[in-house]
């Protein structure tokens, strides 16, 4: 059965008001506004001064549980939001592999699940060890990118990406954080430049987000109340008060700390949350938790994990 | 449709005769028609330019004036050859190295939408030529472990790169695209079932010595291998992919095999290497003798 080896997260010390992305794309006043007092976001993280590569590697440098293990790695996966986030065919991911000693694992983007790629990342990397048969056998899964052009600044009336990164050790089996179940709904239709389905999309948003939490956990033979905490993706409070309500779900048990400060950092926002909730000793042995994103801008995915900590 | 998932301690067996049980493959030469929306390349001008720029590289205006393709209408066209009407797909799984003219988009989630089944659907990129074979070994994982039985492997390639990347780099000559439907046989159908596949790094090229061993094999194996690999030894026949199609040439050769497959039992043993890394993929399929029908036996001389 899947299972967490070793999280490592990096959000850079770099912090930028909410107001310096909003100028930057033309948004009115009234917009920014909205995003500080209703959806209370305030500044999001930066590394103006690095590359994709160092975010990642600074992710890494962090990830103690690769330390001796880098032989036993077979496969590093970056999952990412945007499926292009480099000119082609540059290669910084590999590069990074290389200097961790990660040269001989197959090294490959896995995505276009948007911001929720990071939850497939995990299921996908543990298919591919079980498959192998090999129990000594780990991958990597990596996450984080750039806020390098418009796109990947602003989730239309929804959040402002940070910058940041992750790096997940994850094993075919094991006692820690185990993988217990993945809920995903890919909603194609969503990919349009409609406005009116811009709207049906922010009106569905928490329903269909709570129905991935739901599939997830009773899929793990849970209820919602085993749920010891959610690690969420860190788009903005009113998403997931929204959420709450619509699970019956109390709001303090979903870690939100970061919202207001880094911003929704891609694909890393579950993993950055991972570290925040076992800083605060949230995360409690034997106790299942939820990790859950939602993937938006042309199409939309909505995922979850039941894990047990 | 919400798909759920358990994760599994090892990977199941898949039902007997699982594997390649139809292919397509196609050649785009004309630009898609979403590069002719303005509006469209406007987008792509501004997020090309804004990819470019910390590497202190310079968007082409003239080339993005010529459009490229866009993996979602290259796919679209793919499934419908592909999937036969009545049919539909658990697992789809898009395969590519050079980035079409949609690069943020979440071009499966669309492709699930469209895809008879609505099935679930990912990408598997940045690792050159090994990228389809990764596709195929995820196919194989998420069939045992995850009963995603029926799935469509997608491997596209598109010719158009708006710009100079600074370092060397194989474009593909024209945009192709290549479907195999994989499944549990249909009655009576033939499939390609898969046997080692694998993607080993440089050194001792094992990948390569796999080739080689497939010559061992009991029934008449044939070859077909990138351009940048030599001919294997002990191959009964060898087919080598177009240079011109980095990406799908292994794969568009296996379609043209498994269109038109020889009556007897036979192995195909596909290799590739990614020139830039050095690591050789090897997929291996066996197709079993064509079961020949009394009533048809029976007219034949």
């Amino acid at each position: 059965m899947t299972a967490l080896v070793g999280v490592a997260a990096w959000v850079p010390p770099g912090r930028v008001a909410i107001e310096e992305p909003a100028g930057r794309l033309g948004l009115s006043g009234m917009q920014v506004k909205i995003f500080r007092r209703y959806h209370r976001l305030g500044e999001v993280a930066r590394d103006p001064d690095g590359e994709l590569r160092d975010l990642l590697r600074a992710a890494l440098e962090r990830l103690d549980a690769l330390r001796g293990r880098e032989h036993l790695v077979r496969y590093v996966l970056h999952a990412r939001t945007f499926p292009t986030v480099v000119p082609y065919p540059h290669d910084p991911v590999r590069q990074v592999c290389e200097e961790f000693g990660l040269g001989h694992a197959a090294v490959f983007a896995v995505g276009h699940h948007a911001c929720a790629s990071g939850l497939l990342a995990l299921d996908a990397a543990g298919r591919l060890l079980a498959a192998d048969g090999d129990p000594e056998g780990l991958a990597l899964v990596l996450t984080g990118e750039k806020a390098f052009t418009a796109e990947a600044r602003l989730v239309p009336d929804t959040s402002f990406f940070g910058e940041g990164a992750a790096a997940c050790l994850v094993a075919a089996q094991g006692e820690r954080d185990r993988l217990l179940a993945y809920a995903t709904e890919l909603r194609g239709d969503f990919d349009t430049d409609d406005p009116e389905t811009a709207l049906e999309f922010q009106r569905v948003y928490a329903d269909e987000l709570a129905s991935a939490i739901t599939a997830a956990v009773a899929r793990a033979g849970l209820a919602m109340e085993d749920v010891g905490v959610i690690l969420p993706h860190n788009v903005n409070r009113v998403a997931w008060h929204q959420v709450c309500r619509t699970l019956g779900y109390p709001r303090e048990r979903v870690v939100l700390d970061n919202v207001a400060t880094t911003g929704h950092v891609f694909c890393a926002d579950s993993f950055v949350n991972y570290r925040t909730a076992q800083d605060r000793g949230l995360l409690r042995q034997g106790e299942p938790y939820v990790m859950a994103a939602a993937g938006a801008g042309r199409g939309a995915t909505f995922s979850a994990m039941a894990f047990v900590h | 449709m919400m798909r759920t998932f358990v994760p599994h301690g090892a990977a199941a067996a898949l039902p007997a005769g699982w594997g390649v049980r139809r292919t397509a493959r196609l050649a785009f030469p004309g630009p898609s028609a979403l590069a002719a929306d303005p509006a469209h390349t406007e987008r792509l001008r501004v997020y090309l330019a804004d990819l470019l720029q910390p590497y202190g590289l310079a968007l082409d205006e003239a080339a993005l004036a010529r459009g490229g393709q866009s993996y979602g209408e290259m796919a679209e066209a793919l499934i419908a050859q592909a999937v036969p009407p009545g049919e539909s797909v658990d697992l789809l799984v898009l395969a590519y190295s050079v980035p079409d003219i949609t690069p943020g988009r979440a071009t499966t989630t669309w492709l699930s939408h469209l895809c008879p089944g609505t099935p679930m659907a990912l990408a598997v990129s940045d690792q050159g030529p090994a990228a389809a074979f990764t596709a195929l070994r995820l196919i194989q994982a998420y069939a045992a472990g995850a009963g995603l039985l029926r799935a469509l492997l997608l491997v596209v390639e598109q010719d158009a790169l708006p710009y100079d990347p600074g370092v060397p780099v194989a474009l593909p000559t024209g945009s192709h695209g290549v479907a195999l439907l994989l499944g549990p046989p249909a009655p009576g159908e033939r499939t390609a079932t898969i046997g080692a596949l694998t993607t080993s790094a440089a050194p001792g090229r094992p990948g390569a010595e796999a080739l080689a061993g497939a010559g061992g094999a009991h029934v008449p194996v044939t070859a077909i291998v990138g351009p940048a690999l030599p001919p294997p030894p002990g191959a009964h026949r060898v087919r080598t992919a177009d240079a011109g199609r980095p990406t799908t040439g292994v794969w568009w050769e296996l379609a043209a095999e498994l269109a038109a497959p020889p009556p007897g039992p036979h192995r195909l043993v596909l290799a590739d290497q990614a020139t830039d890394r050095g690591t050789v993929s090897l997929a291996a399929f066996d197709v079993a003798a064509a079961v020949r029908h009394a009533a048809t036996a029976g007219r034949r001389p």
